[in-house]
């Protein structure tokens, strides 16, 4: 069987920015704004007050200095608190689809590739903009991809991980020479910014990379094994979903938003995906002094560095692990990406580095790749 | 390579099924409510009144008689028109993830496996109940199953698509066992007070079983794979986490299943034909090998047409078997219900075909050999 190889990655976040001081200056009003609302309801003992946010606790529980967002003005508006994204027709590209599009076009222009080279796309990520037509099928008739074809797969902020592998066997399998895999992800419209224990976590980002098959031409990365594990739990949920309006009646009002028990996704995500890296490492005959590097899911500073240490035991410094979610926040699939691509120009041909994320589900994706 | 086998499937229906008639009694008596409620507005020309249904209208458009649901008297209750369903907490096993472990336990019942013969799980349909975590998870947790799992969609196609996806992680080696699991829940997706969609959804779920062929007899194995996209805006479905974000925030009515029927069935039609011709001849065969068809189930018009372009002679029912007038369209799982009703009377080594397609437009094609036991 063909190798497999990471050819490129493209990716692009929004131009808006929100630093932890505006958001923590938004929140707080809302915050007092619910307080002075709900005064009696508070003091009767029936309604919990809403605390205030801080920089301080931002930053200390996370590493998040600042965040991108598609629309910052909805996130900042304390009688909205939600993204302001105008409606499009129906003959309009959708609003993810042009994202992808963007990060897609960059990995296609870093390779040299046009459409006539892609097999397939898969857009994997959170969650897809609507049921149907598929999001990856809008991206594969915006590149201009005749005869291929794509689907959608979500698999939260392991996403990306768990289509590489995809990708990876229908390569191996001949079934395609190249495929596309897009992450956009919109996090700021699955987030909830009324609550302050989750409300700094994410921020918007599209990555793309290319996957080929390893003999078209040198260079890129080698994709030596991906390994997979998901394992049941409710710390991380999202209900938002088709069957919402059957559950309520009309006019009552439901916001299935991001819900998170953050202790226990700390306590329960290191040890699992260290464990699956580990195992990783030794079925390809490696061992931990073998990888360089470790590119993480950027979903908290102290998670990065714990599986980092665990899994290349040593310490998790710069060059062992990378971290960029001071400047972008948690982008839930993309990051990984986005993570790869910001630090790995000063690899040599030959080293080697551990792209590993994990998150909903729970699952948990990691992969070895080697320098060509 | 290792060869990938279809050991066994598993089919679970809901317990209530609403006949033709039942629909169009509650649509018509909801019709002459609406009119009546209109009536000045639609005599000033304002609003145009709403034209009632009929079975035989949607039996010669589609030939379905009856669709079975979730919930038969939020559907038939013109006050309501849509399933009504409990509120579950989140320790409790969802609604999508219950009617796939159904289906999944009477795949690995027929195969005689259990949780610890499967590597991995595939939940793919045209729309999850909830962004995450994954109902491919949860129902690995209830089937007990120590391994990966991931959810995936292309609506009318989820079913072939995930079933390659499966045969590609067994013919690479990174599974010897994965169960598909394809829990369409359409029932709630579905305006029940639009006249030209109404009938068309019925909810189920169908679980395939993919093994590494270990020499071991009985199943179907996989001669070929194909999948294809095409995009098209006439089927669509705009709901999604998007909307409440989206300003002006689009009307409920607006996020519903809608189709451009005669486009989509003269565009559709021919694509599927000429991809499962040109499947056939790369690899050597011909209708004439095809002992049946097992065709995604819209509409009988549609199957019907294609059918007669692939043999290009008339065929027997026997040949493309129909399932739709008792589940209606049930989306990504049509042509697996097919498979999973009709796969009788195969000796070994004949062949048949099951092919999917849908919005997208998306187009499936699985070729598969009878091994028999």
């Amino acid at each position: 069987m063909r190798d497999c190889i990471i050819r490129s990655v493209g990716w692009t976040v929004p131009d808006n920015t929100i630093s932890n001081k505006e958001l923590v200056e938004a929140f707080n009003a809302y915050a007092d704004k619910f307080n002075a609302e709900n005064a009696a309801a508070i003091a009767a003992g029936t309604l919990d007050a809403k605390p205030h946010s801080s920089e301080q606790f931002i930053e200390q529980a996370s590493g998040i200095l600042n965040r991108h967002v598609i629309d910052k003005d909805g996130l900042l508006d304390i009688n909205r608190m939600r993204p302001r994204l105008p409606s499009r027709g129906k003959d309009a590209m959708g609003l993810q689809a042009e994202f992808g599009l963007s990060a897609a076009k960059k990995a296609l222009a870093k390779a040299g590739r046009t459409a006539a080279d892609i097999d397939g796309v898969i857009v994997a990520s959170s969650a897809q903009q609507r049921n149907f037509p598929a999001v990856a099928i809008e991206i594969q008739e915006a590149l201009g991809i005749e005869g291929g074809w794509a689907f959608d797969m979500t698999m939260a902020c392991a996403s990306a991980i768990f289509a590489m592998q995809q990708s990876r066997e229908l390569i191996r399998n001949g079934q395609a020479d190249a495929i596309l895999i897009v992450c956009p992800e919109i996090m700021s419209a699955i987030n909830d910014y009324k609550r302050r224990d989750v409300h700094f976590i994410f921020g918007d980002a599209a990555a793309a990379v290319l996957l080929e098959a390893g003999d078209r031409e040198p260079g890129g990365w080698e994709l030596k094994g991906v390994k997979l594990q998901t394992k049941w739990s409710n710390a991380l949920r999202s209900d938002f979903g088709f069957m919402n309006h059957t559950e309520f009646e009309d006019g009552e009002h439901f916001e299935a938003l991001v819900d998170q028990d953050g202790h226990r996704v700390f306590r329960d995500v290191i040890p699992m995906a260290s464990a699956l890296s580990s195992q990783l490492i030794s079925e390809l005959g490696y061992t931990p002094q073998d990888i360089r590097r470790g590119w993480l899911h950027q979903a908290n500073i102290r998670i990065v560095q714990a599986v980092v240490k665990k899994a290349l035991e040593r310490e998790p410094d710069a060059d062992a692990a990378p971290i960029i979610l001071n400047e972008y926040g948690n982008t839930s699939s993309s990051s990984v990406l986005m993570t790869f691509d910001l630090n790995s120009d000063d690899m040599a041909a030959g080293e080697r580095g551990l792209m590993c994320a994990f998150g909903a589900g729970y699952g948990c994706g990691a992969a070895i790749v080697e320098k060509r | 390579m290792n060869t990938a086998i279809i050991r066994s499937s598993g089919l679970w229906t809901p317990p209530e099924s609403v006949s033709n008639d039942e629909l169009v009694a509650c649509f018509n008596a909801w019709v002459e409510k609406w009119n009546a409620e209109n009536a000045d507005a639609i005599a000033a020309g304002e609003l145009e009144a709403k034209a009632p249904s009929s079975s035989g209208f949607i039996e010669k458009a589609s030939g379905i008689k009856s669709r079975y649901t979730i919930d038969k008297a939020g559907v038939l209750d013109i006050g309501r028109m849509r399933p009504e369903v409990r509120r579950r907490s989140d320790d409790e096993v969802s609604v999508m993830a219950e009617a796939g472990i159904a289906a999944a336990r009477q795949a690995l019942e027929a195969a005689g496996r259990d949780a610890a013969d499967v590597d991995g799980v595939i939940c793919s349909a045209t729309t999850m109940q909830r962004t995450y975590p994954c109902i491919a998870i949860e129902i690995q947790d209830a089937l007990g199953i120590d391994g990966f799992g991931y959810d995936m969609s292309v609506a009318c196609s989820s079913g072939t698509f995930g079933l390659i996806n499966a045969i590609n992680s067994i013919q690479t080696g990174q599974a010897d066992s994965i169960l598909l699991v394809t829990p369409e829940i359409t029932t709630p997706q579905l305006n029940f007070r639009d006249r030209d969609s109404h009938f068309i959804f019925g909810d189920v779920a169908v679980a395939l079983l993919i093994e590494r062929d270990d020499g071991q007899a009985d199943g179907w194995s996989i001669v070929n794979a194909r999948m294809k996209t095409s995009y098209s805006n006439n089927i669509r479905s705009n709901f999604g986490f998007l909307n409440a974000c989206e300003t002006p925030e689009p009307v409920f009515e607006d996020r519903y299943f809608v189709q451009e029927g005669r486009k989509v069935f003269k565009e559709v039609c021919p694509m599927v034909a000429e991809l499962i011709l040109d499947q056939l001849q790369a690899n050597q065969l011909t209708a004439a090998d095809m002992k049946r068809l097992w065709l995604h189930q819209a509409n009988i018009n549609m199957n019907m047409m294609i059918a007669r372009k692939v043999y290009d002679r008339d065929f027997t029912p026997d040949e493309a078997p129909v399932i739709l007038d008792e589940f209606a369209n049930t989306a990504g799982a049509g042509s697996l219900v097919a498979f999973h009703r009709h796969s009788d009377g195969f000796e070994n080594g004949e062949k048949g075909l099951m092919c999917s397609f849908g919005a997208g437009y998306s187009i499936g094609s699985v070729i598969l050999e009878r091994r028999a036991a």
